[in-house]
């Protein structure tokens, strides 16, 4: 089974899914702590120090 | 016409120095230097005694007419440092006591036929250049040299000696009149550029014969074949580390590519035009299923046709190949589907299981990494093909902690990780590339590592299934009239993700990633669905600058999260559904005239920030709600002191803590910076007030009672 779940923050909004046995046996409160840790794995990475890149141009 | 004989010994043979010729065998020094039409000759009275003598070449090249070296009776060394030899008739080196260590060019400049170069297995230090309009050489013994380079005239291997010819380079890249004579010659040539060098070939002949031409560089060799008409073509190295090219529409009696038995992985040939193949084209086995060959269009997705009597292919990948002939539909052993192909029977896709226990390489030798069933026993011939299924079961192969290593740039077709949980597993790429052309799925328990670029070309329905890993490899999507569907979220290092060819498909979901790229003019789409490309890198972050084929669909919004000044380089593309969305500190630059659904700015609540236009570009907006909030000012002006316009076609735009200068708001809209704004000057169309209450409220309901 696929539970698709959304955070609004001041990055904008960040639209994952968890994908789980339909047998998971996971509670309501894991379920959205793992909703909580994704996101906040995701805040992490976007605002993880700026690295300089030079765009890829394809031909 | 005269005759010189070297005297004396050691000497320099420059364009005044007569101390060291003479008119005859022996005889007295201080004849003249010899000319173009002078023979020179050095023989057993050319030294003092039977001592070893050396020539040393100087001033500009040396020449002559004939060049004979023979019965000398000490060791005569021909040197000379980055100067010629110019021989106007024929060359005879003598087998022994003779070393020729000049390293300039051997020029063969004769315009008659019948001249001879015999080197006696003397090699050239330098180059071999046959220059001579009307000219024609013929072999006497097998060459080695440098370069072999004709110009003009006829060079010719020897229809009786069939002598070898061992070079760096045969180039014959001009268009001057000559003729290439190989009879049944064999010509080894070791250049890691071109190897064979006739891609200009007007006015040129080549009589193959029952030749062999053997290009033997493991790295990137080209045959530059100009269309001609050769007999055994063979890339013969079995390691090859860069991609072999074949140009020229070329027609062989054989061509024959030899399989990797060593450097790991895929060797590729690029053919960048249509073969013709009237005997058999070879690519043979390597050690194992794991070393590889790809047989590719230059060009991806432009279809290059080989056209086979018969084939004889090993561990073969094609892509954009189609083989016509007697030989299609052709058959072989473990044959890879890179899409784009036809008149290739690929055996069908089947589904295997890792079987290694710890850490191990994903193409393996000896008996592999794979088993046709899970936990079966380890087969060599289960190596996952382009169009298989790699699973990875959830327990023992590998065992948790272990590191899958894909350590070449293979092909490959779904990896499914789903069942790695508690089990981990770190799928490592290092610095290979691989290219996947299945669905790509992270189980919860799945590290990636790796700095190649993982690219998705399947051709067609592509997923991927994130699983909340990060991915550390930039991400390329290359799927003409394909898709790449998202089923979650999908993040990436600080890395590109870049869209080429096909659809990128968000549905709903988050694409994180550094930099954004999608600068070309392949038919592409991004559909955003409702999804979000969030982008936390600095600089250029956003590049549509060349945004030709270019679609984007659904209601999505674009983010830049920064917080150091980034650039969104739209191209002046309408991103009609799309919201842009400043979301970090760092101050946002547009450039480009652009079309946006809707800008905001979600970072208002953190703290000031700045949203800057290009000047001279029009922005065109559906809706704008991009404001401030009080103490946290949302700065709208230009990048350098000029002004650039914003459009809003019609209704009310009311923002509010925004400082604005160098802007000119048109196009219909009231434009309503609100009561909270700062009018920093130069601008044109803002309302500095809060907008008026709208009608149909309960004022003006009260006119009307």
């Amino acid at each position: 089974m696929k539970i698709d779940f959304s955070f609004s923050s001041q990055y904008g909004t960040f639209s994952d899914a968890l994908h789980l046995p339909d047998d998971h046996g996971l509670s309501d409160e894991q379920i959205e702590a793992m909703k909580q840790q994704r996101f906040d794995n995701w805040i992490a990475v976007i605002t993880a120090p700026p690295v300089e890149e030079t765009p890829t141009e394809e031909v | 016409m005269a005759d010189r004989y070297w005297v004396l010994g050691t000497g320099t043979w420059d364009s005044t120095s007569t101390t060291n010729w003479s008119t005859s065998s022996g005889g007295a020094g201080g004849a003249s230097v010899p000319t173009a039409s002078d023979n020179v000759f050095f023989d057993v009275n050319s030294n003092v005694g039977t001592g070893a003598f050396t020539v040393t070449m100087a001033n500009s090249p040396r020449v002559c007419n004939d060049f004979t070296a023979s019965g000398l009776d000490g060791t005569m060394t021909l040197a000379g440092t980055s100067i010629g030899l110019t021989v106007s008739g024929s060359l005879t080196f003598q087998a022994t006591n003779f070393t020729a260590t000049y390293t300039g060019d051997t020029t063969f400049n004769a315009t008659t036929t019948g001249k001879t170069v015999t080197t006696n297995g003397v090699s050239f230090g330098g180059n071999a250049v046959f220059d001579g309009v009307g000219g024609g050489w013929t072999l006497g013994f097998a060459l080695n040299c440098g370069v072999l380079n004709l110009l003009n005239g006829t060079f010719d291997t020897s229809s009786s000696g069939n002598y070898a010819v061992t070079a760096s380079q045969f180039a014959s890249n001009n268009s001057n009149v000559r003729t290439i004579n190989l009879n049944a010659s064999t010509i080894n040539l070791s250049s890691t550029t071109t190897p064979w060098s006739m891609a200009v070939s007007a006015n040129a002949t080549v009589n193959a014969g029952t030749s062999t031409i053997n290009c033997t560089s493991a790295s990137g060799p080209v045959f530059a074949g100009g269309g001609r008409t050769y007999y055994n073509v063979a890339f013969t190295s079995n390691g090859l580390t860069s991609a072999a090219t074949i140009s020229g529409a070329n027609t062989f009696t054989n061509l024959s590519i030899t399989g990797k038995s060593n450097n790991t992985g895929i060797g590729q040939i690029n053919i960048s035009a249509n073969q013709t193949i009237n005997g058999t084209f070879t690519v043979s086995a390597g050690t194992a299923s794991a070393y590889r060959m790809q047989i590719s269009s230059d060009t991806f997705n432009t279809t290059r046709t080989l056209t086979c009597a018969a084939v004889s292919l090993t561990d073969v990948d094609f892509r954009d190949i189609t083989i016509a002939g007697a030989a299609s539909p052709a058959s072989g052993t473990r044959l890879g589907d890179c899409k784009g192909n036809s008149g290739i029977t690929f055996p069908a896709a089947k589904t295997v299981f890792y079987r290694q226990t710890g850490s191990a390489n994903w193409g393996a030798t000896s008996t592999g990494s794979w088993s046709a069933t899970s936990g079966g026993a380890l087969d060599a011939t289960q190596f996952p093909l382009a169009q298989d299924t790699a699973i990875f079961p959830a327990a023992t192969y590998p065992a948790s902690g272990s590191t899958t290593t894909i350590n070449a740039a293979y092909n490959i077709g779904t990896i499914d990780m789903s069942l790695r949980t508690s089990n981990t597993m770190t799928l490592a790429t290092s610095t290979n590339s691989p290219t996947i052309y299945g669905n790509w799925i992270n189980g919860t328990g799945t590290t990636l590592s790796g700095t190649g670029t993982l690219s998705f070309a399947g051709r067609t329905t592509q997923q991927i299934t994130s699983s909340a890993k990060t991915f550390t490899q930039p991400i390329a999507i290359n799927t003409p009239s394909g898709s790449v569907t998202l089923q979650d979220a999908l993040t990436t290092g600080a890395v590109t993700t870049t869209l080429t060819q096909g659809t990128l498909n968000l549905q709903s979901y988050t694409l994180s990633t550094n930099i954004f790229s999608c600068t070309n003019s392949n038919t592409r789409t991004i559909a955003f669905g409702t999804g979000q490309i969030s982008i936390a890198g600095t600089g250029t972050v956003w590049s549509t600058s060349n945004n030709t084929g270019l679609t984007v669909t659904g209601t999505g919004t674009i983010s830049l999260t920064s917080a150091s000044a980034k650039t969104f380089t739209g191209g002046g593309f309408s991103f009609s559904g799309i919201t842009l969305n400043q979301g970090g500190a760092g101050a946002l630059t547009i450039t480009g005239s652009n079309t946006f659904g809707n800008i905001t700015n979600t970072y208002k609540t953190t703290s000031a920030t700045s949203i800057l236009f290009t000047a001279g570009t029009t922005s065109t907006f559906t809706n704008w709600n991009a404001s401030g909030e009080s103490t946290r000012l949302l700065t709208i002006g230009s990048v350098t002191a000029a002004s650039h316009t914003l459009s809003k076609a019609s209704g009310t735009v009311s923002a509010d803590y925004l400082s604005i200068s160098q802007s000119t708001a048109t196009g219909g809209a009231g434009w309503y910076a609100g009561a909270n704004s700062t009018n920093g000057g130069n601008n044109s169309g803002w309302i500095f007030t809060a907008p008026p209450a709208p009608s149909g409220s309960n004022s003006n309901f009260l006119v009307f009672l």
